[in-house]
């Protein structure tokens, strides 16, 4: 599947299956914004962490987040075997936001807000 | 020669520690001493009195084992005459800042938005539409900001000047990506409940990388709030206040302020040569321990109830009551190091919970005793050991022995056992006299003064932060030690360090709980050991020193925990080169390093290689 992050500036890709809760994609790209980091959007399957994988591998920016039919987000790094961030599906809205964010700390090279809270 | 061979340890009951040097003596020459072993273990109990048995014990065995006898038996153990030194930390905030009536929101928070100032009067966002003047709006928890944006943006289509806006979340990017005028504003102000309404007020958001440049000066202010010279100059603590932030606002209420305040903390007591001196500890710790030096040597000193230091020196005097059962009037405080510090502190009537760097003064104070109980401790040690026990050498004496047997040394020498809770010192003249000192603050008194200038609250990081290198985690396969250098990690590092300053500890990497840069951190680390180690050094040398010239000292050798840390030695060292002194860190026996030189100087002492010192 050809990426969204050919043209224009690098962006950090949010992969959401169809059906992914608005609600939660709005908070994760609020997030993305917030810190001053492009952001762009691609499509995802069911699983989110394949989808996570997916959109870091494509991003510019190497850092992709996905987001599941049931609101689950997951935060990758091309370049890092496991999952930066983990969020389950019933999480708080400001926690989505903060993941978000954190994708976007991730390419500024700032502190994870999350990572510091576990 | 025909002598059997005997089994002799020598053990060095420490402030902290306590170290065991094992040997086998034949004879009384040089040659026959055959050191097998030594140990470290920390110290029960304050030295110097009984509870240092299961110590000492633990640190023969350790020394048995470790040279492949562990059933043996000593023949002779000999312990050093250690008499209990108890020291103490308090720190004192000698300034507050108070903001009243919610003038003024000075924080830094990572992302506001906009560039710029703005000015206007404060409206709520539900009340906005249909003003006449310029408006500040003020949006209070809960707010959405899609939401935010587009009311705002209705106000501005009806022909409202809305100039700036001060927001409860952290979504000031947000909102200003959205809309239609861009206007400075400022985010995560906790208790913007409590803005005041109806006022007039200024925003100002400085671009990526500035600082603001109007809020931030009187005369700014002055022509922002159109204020005389007398109003000026009443605000011009606000201006200071806002100095260095990126992002600020100030609210002109009838009665509002900003106070720097002094706050007054006791007076200490200080006496020696016959007469006493009361100093404010508000007046900081150039002012203490200028009257410490005015009545030196000091005898005693006495803290006001009720406060901080009186209470750490009262409770310095019972621990020592306690310990050697001495009254509390025979005990003495026979020094005190006050030292300058800021600790960063929230400020009273903050909207934001700013911080504000505030003066202290830690205080660390030493009492010291000559009624030893080691006798009991031998009795008890002989008992359990089955072996015979013998005290020998006074404090100081033996260490400089053990110390003299570091390659390139030679007479006069002087030692500095930089410890925990005190620096000591000891010097051996051409004569073959020793003389001693102890001073109070060492690496205690570091310790708490990087978990406060940090505003870490946290003794085990600061401890980490005292001991280990500092480095920046810049990638997560990456990291930038302190010193330059680049170190990359074939596993990537977990995200709990990424981009964070950390320690570089033999367990790996530990994040440092900071918002500020790895220099800031550096500088704090080194200033402190700097105030207190290199400070003690110089002091305690000078008081050994004869004439009190350091010139006069030949070598100076380093001994104890704090030899072996990676900055102190140096620092040391370059302090001390301008007198012509040789500074180095001990290595007793050309192997020991820093550690064990009284344990190994009683096993010398014992077989005859070294003359015993001072004692008739």
């Amino acid at each position: 599947m050809s990426s969204s992050d050919d043209e224009g500036p690098p962006t950090v890709l949010v992969a959401s299956h169809t059906d992914a809760p608005p609600a939660v994609v709005r908070e994760v790209l609020a997030g993305v914004e917030e810190q001053g980091v492009p952001t762009a959007g691609v499509g995802g399957g069911d699983d989110p962490d394949a989808g996570a994988r997916h959109a870091a591998r494509e991003s510019r920016l190497e850092v992709g987040v996905g987001v599941g039919p049931d609101g689950a987000v997951v935060v990758r790094h091309a370049l890092v075997a496991d999952p930066v961030l983990v969020l389950p599906p019933g999480a708080r809205a400001a926690d989505r936001r903060q993941a978000g964010g954190d994708a976007a700390r991730i390419v500024a090279g700032l502190p994870l807000r999350c990572g510091a809270a576990r | 020669m025909g002598e059997p061979v005997r089994v002799v340890v020598g053990v060095d009951v420490g402030n902290s520690t306590t170290e065991a040097c094992l040997a086998e003596v034949a004879g009384d020459r040089a040659d026959r001493v055959d050191r097998l072993a030594s140990s470290l273990t920390p110290t029960t109990g304050v030295k110097g009195t009984p509870a240092n048995t299961a110590g000492a014990v633990t640190a023969v065995r350790r020394a048995l084992e470790a040279a492949g006898r562990p059933s043996a038996v000593p023949d002779t153990v000999l312990l050093n005459e250690a008499t209990p030194v108890i020291s103490g930390l308090a720190m004192e905030t000698i300034s507050e800042t108070i903001i009243t009536e919610s003038t003024m929101i000075g924080h830094n928070p990572d992302t506001p938005g906009g560039e710029g100032i703005g000015v206007g009067t404060t409206v709520a966002l539900a009340e906005l539409g249909g003003q006449d003047g310029p408006v500040v709006v003020v949006v209070g928890a809960g707010a959405d900001f899609d939401d935010v944006a587009e009311r705002v943006n209705r106000a501005v289509a009806d022909g409202v000047d809305v100039t700036a806006a001060v927001l409860h979340g952290d979504d000031a990017v947000l909102v200003v990506n959205r809309l239609t005028r861009r206007i400075p504003v400022v985010d995560e102000v906790s208790a913007v409940d409590r803005v005041p309404l109806g006022m007039l007020a200024a925003v100002e958001v400085a671009a990526p990388g500035r600082t603001i440049r109007t809020l931030s000066d009187s005369y700014g202010l002055a022509s922002t709030f159109d204020l005389d010279s007398d109003q000026t100059r009443q605000v011009s603590p606000v201006a200071r206040a806002l100095a260095g932030n990126r992002s600020a606002v100030v609210v002109r209420t009838p009665a509002g302020d900003v106070t720097d305040r002094r706050i007054p903390v006791g007076t200490l007591t200080v006496t020696g040569s016959g007469r006493s001196l009361d100093v404010g500890v508000d007046e900081g710790a150039e002012a203490i321990m200028e009257a410490i030096r005015r009545v030196a040597p000091l005898t005693d000193v006495h803290g006001e109830a009720g406060t901080h230091v009186g209470g750490m020196l009262a409770a310095v005097r019972d621990t020592m009551t306690d310990v050697t059962g001495q009254p509390s009037s025979e005990i003495a405080i026979r020094d005190v190091l006050a030292v300058d510090t800021l600790v960063p502190t929230t400020v009273q009537g903050g909207l934001a919970g700013e911080v504000a760097r505030e003066n202290a003064v830690a205080l660390a104070a030493m009492v010291r005793t000559s009624r030893s109980r080691m006798q009991a401790v031998a009795d008890e040690i002989a008992a359990q050991l089955g072996c015979e026990v013998l005290i020998g050498g006074v404090e100081g004496e033996v260490a400089v022995r053990g110390a003299l047997t570091t390659p390139g040394t030679a007479v006069p020498i002087a030692i500095v056992d930089m410890g925990g809770g005190s620096t000591d010192a000891a010097l051996l003249d051409r004569d073959g006299r020793v003389s001693a000192v102890h001073v109070a603050g060492a690496g205690e008194l570091v310790t708490k003064l990087v978990d406060s200038e940090l505003g870490l609250e946290d003794r085990d990081a600061a401890e980490s932060v005292k001991r280990h290198p500092l480095a920046k985690v810049e990638s997560f396969f990456h990291v930038r030690h302190e010193d330059g250098t680049v170190q990359f990690f074939d596993a990537p590092l977990p995200p709990h360090v990424f981009a964070r300053v950390v320690t570089v500890t033999p367990e790996g990497l530990v994040p440092v709980p900071v918002r500020t840069t790895l220099e800031a951190v550096r500088t704090v680390r080194r200033e402190a050991k700097r105030r207190v180690f290199v400070v003690n050094t110089l002091r305690a040398l000078a008081q050994v020193a004869p004439q009190g010239s350091l010139r006069l000292l030949g070598s100076v050798v380093l001994l104890g925990g704090s030899a072996l840390d990676f900055e102190i030695p140096a620092m040391v060292a370059d302090a001390l080169a301008p007198h012509g002194v040789v500074c180095g860190i001990g290595n007793v026996h050309g192997t020991e390093g820093p550690r064990n030189a009284v344990a190994a100087g009683l096993v010398d002492v014992h077989a005859g290689l070294a003359e015993p010192v001072g004692a008739p």
